[in-house]
């Protein structure tokens, strides 16, 4: 356990220092609350369909946030520890190769999943706390942190240069963003509602309506996936990785 | 660890700060009301939390002659009496429940209701002015350890202490007056509390008797009169320039900004006009010495 802790710290040391975290908060802060514009005039005395409403118009900001921070910071822990050797020094301590990779993903998860938390609360507890909303958006955002991450972490595992992996994770992020509204404009509602993240904010319909929106369960069962998929593949990749 | 739940709490501030100018932009809520003839009860509009920003607001009743009352937080901010229409603008210090109240006057017409929120939202502002002062004070802490960290916590603490720094007015002295003319008051709240609807027109003065120390003896003149009733009063009030809290007979009688009207931007004779408090009554006044 303290081999672990070791390692998150040292993780810390090499790829986030206090410069990056703060640019992170910075940045979701300054997204989430930007974003939630409704509340800039009146929030209507029934106004909480209308935040819901608006939080699903103006979350692609905090997404778009969260995507390109993961992509920096996963292809600068994994691919710049691979090009630079330094992966090799950390392979020295006495952990498996899996414990290491999926040590960097959660330090990733735990570092950011207040910066997610932090803007929401303050927003809620401004115009008072509506818990289940609080959940979906949360699960929203560490939904798409986890599948940023995990997918930058496999490209640049597959690439090993850090610019073209942060490149390539970029793209690989920005056509998954773009890619809904290009089904929907070809016709194919569903799987655009599907492939869209923002889709998981519909959970919240059980509490409103009572009723759960088919595509709302669906978009999270696939963002589940692939991030399990990506999480899978990565380990197998880095397992059999030959880093001499 | 403390360093970097410092920067946290220096970037979390900076976030809001981004945030509060992103969404200072202004923002126009209209909204049209349709009375039905015979309806003479009461509708609220614009009903909600209002955002603590500048409000202009512009009010147009076609074909007949309304009531409104704008109302923030329980409190009175806005008071329009038979009136065809208003132009106002109120500045939200807090985040609130608001709303325009309007009686329909029991013939048929239409509100036109234009609420336009500019500037800087004013608790976001000062939530990210403390989130980047603590984030400050920690990173001080971390940087400067042991004793002369808390000794330099300690002075930042004082120096931030938000004390009043307040004086008495340089220019109320024996023989300072001032002359208000009040065109239009809608109502009048006697001092036992009884409401005496108007509308009114009248005087209001004072003159400076007596200034002991904090203390400042006024003679205080007040003249209202309808088309069918006149008010008269004069009596010696006594005034806390420090505080300015007003008490007469013994007992506080006026709230603190209610004595003087504004300052006097100059020495001399002056006079001017306002809409003050978001109401729609003008007063001009002069002061002398």
């Amino acid at each position: 356990m303290s081999g672990l802790v070791q390692l998150l710290r040292l993780e810390y040391e090499l790829t986030w220092r206090a410069r990056l975290l703060g640019v992170a908060y910075a940045a979701i802060f300054a997204t989430y609350v930007g974003d939630l514009r409704i509340t800039a005039s009146i929030l209507l005395a029934d106004g909480w369909e209308l935040v819901l409403g608006d939080v699903t118009v103006g979350i692609g900001y905090p997404l778009a946030a969260l995507a390109v921070i993961a992509a920096y910071v996963y292809s600068r822990s994994v691919a710049v520890q691979l090009s630079s050797g330094l992966m090799k020094t950390l392979l020295a301590y006495p952990m498996r190769r899996g414990v290491l990779l999926l040590a960097k993903m959660l330090l990733g998860l735990i570092l950011l999943l207040p910066a997610i938390l932090l803007p929401q609360l303050y927003a809620w507890l401004l115009h008072g706390v509506n818990l289940p909303l609080l959940a979906v958006v949360t699960l929203t955002l560490a939904l798409e942190l986890l599948f940023s991450s995990t997918l930058t972490t496999l490209i640049s595992l597959l690439v090993k240069d850090p610019a073209s992996s942060l490149l390539l994770s970029l793209l690989a992020l920005l056509a998954i963003a773009v890619a809904p509204g290009l089904l929907s404009r070809a016709g194919f509602e569903e799987a655009a509602k599907v492939l869209n993240p923002v889709s998981i904010l519909h959970l919240y319909d059980a509490v409103a309506e009572g009723k759960i929106m088919g595509y709302a369960l669906a978009t999270t069962a696939l963002y589940s996936a692939l991030t399990g998929l990506s999480i899978a593949l990565s380990l197998l990749l880095f397992n059999r990785m030959d880093l001499d | 660890m403390l360093r970097a739940l410092a920067v946290i709490l220096v970037a979390c501030g900076l976030g809001l700060l981004i945030a509060a100018v992103a969404r200072s932009s202004t923002e126009v809520i209209s909204l049209e009301v349709r009375l039905a003839r015979g309806f003479t009860g009461s509708l609220r509009v614009l009903e909600g939390v209002w955002a603590p920003r500048d409000v202009y607001m512009v009010v147009v009743a076609e074909g007949c002659k309304v009531d409104a009352v704008l109302y923030s937080g329980g409190r009175v901010l806005g008071e329009w009496r038979n009136s065809s229409g208003f132009i106002t603008r109120v500045s939200l210090r807090r985040r609130e429940y608001s709303y325009l109240q309007l009686v329909g006057p029991g013939a048929e017409c239409k509100v036109r209701v234009n609420a336009q929120f500019y500037g800087l939202e004013r608790d976001l502002l000062v939530h990210s002015a403390v989130l980047i002062i603590a984030g400050a004070v920690l990173y001080a802490a971390h940087r400067i350890r042991g004793r002369r960290a808390s000794a330099v916590l300690a002075l930042l603490l004082v120096s931030l202490y938000p004390g009043e720094a307040v004086c008495a007015p340089p220019w109320l002295k024996p023989g300072a007056y001032a002359r208000y003319r009040m065109p239009k008051v809608f109502y009048v709240i006697l001092v036992n509390g009884t409401i005496i609807w108007g509308p009114w027109s009248g005087n209001f003065s004072w003159t400076c008797i007596n200034v002991s120390g904090d203390l400042a003896t006024l003679l205080v003149n007040l003249t209202l009169s309808s088309h069918n009733a006149t008010i008269l009063w004069r009596g010696y009030v006594r005034l806390n320039t420090e505080t300015r809290e007003v008490y007469y007979r013994g007992r506080g009688w006026a709230s603190r900004r209610s004595t003087f009207g504004p300052h006097p931007r100059r020495e001399g004779r002056w006079s001017s006009s306002s809409t003050g408090g978001g109401r729609s009554w003008e007063m001009l006044w002069r002061y002398g010495l």
